[in-house]
């Protein structure tokens, strides 16, 4: 074991940053897949990206997409000014 | 905090939805543009779902654009994302009516009525995101 004095700790403990910060850093699959990621962007993307969709359906009446949706938000989509028959 | 004020913002959202929802509702019955074919309670379900989700579906253009926008209060930021996530539905139903004409048919009162109905959201979601932004813990003001 090895005692370090002085200017030697210091140096340690630079080297030890310069590690971490290339561990935990950048663009790596790591870092994409943590949960906070996970939580705070992916999932409110797609939330977001599956609300939009199911707009679209309801708003042209899409009962190829989901059977019944046409005449469920028959009044709404006219409403709204959608073209409707 | 940051999920309490989340979750506090999605409450007003979804609330401010269904309000706009029944307020669209009572907008058609005054104006008459379309009379309805549904009962009342099946369009209060209806007008409910689809009000909450054209108004998520707005907050979140909003939550990503808020930054990109022209203006510097929120309240035309929410009025002009509403009104082009609207513009960007009729456009379709603009092509789907010219592709089949005898299935789409364009109503120009309807037309006019849903522009004004996204305007009204607009301002709905600009008030609910304005108020929330007071409360978000991050020291900044309410600016409607």
């Amino acid at each position: 074991m090895v005692t370090l004095h002085g200017s030697q700790r210091g140096a340690r403990r630079v080297a030890i940053n310069y590690i971490s910060k290339i561990k935990t850093g950048g663009f790596n699959m790591e870092r994409i897949l943590e949960r906070d990621f996970l939580l705070k962007t992916a999932l409110p993307a797609l939330i977001i990206v599956g609300l939009a969709f199911s707009m679209v359906v309801i708003a042209y009446g899409m009962d190829g997409v989901a059977k019944g949706v046409h005449d469920a938000f028959h009044d709404f989509r006219h409403t709204i000014g959608m073209p409707c028959h | 905090m940051k999920s309490r004020f989340f979750l506090q913002r999605l409450a007003l959202l979804v609330a401010s939805g269904i309000v706009w929802g029944w307020l669209s509702m009572a907008i058609n019955s005054f104006t008459g543009a379309f009379t309805f074919e549904s009962g009342l309670s099946h369009n209060f379900i209806s007008f409910a779902l689809g009000g909450v989700i054209l108004s998520l579906i707005c907050a979140g253009f909003l939550f990503m654009l808020e930054g990109r926008l022209p203006f510097k209060r929120t309240l035309p930021k929410a009025v002009l994302v509403s009104a082009s996530v609207w513009l960007v539905l009729r456009i379709g139903g603009a092509f789907l009516s010219a592709m089949d004409s005898e299935r789409f048919h364009v109503v120009t009162p309807q037309t006019l009525q849903g522009f004004l109905l996204a305007i009204v959201l607009g301002v709905v979601l600009g008030i609910v995101w304005g108020l929330t932004n007071g409360n978000a813990g991050y020291g900044r003001k309410a600016v409607i």
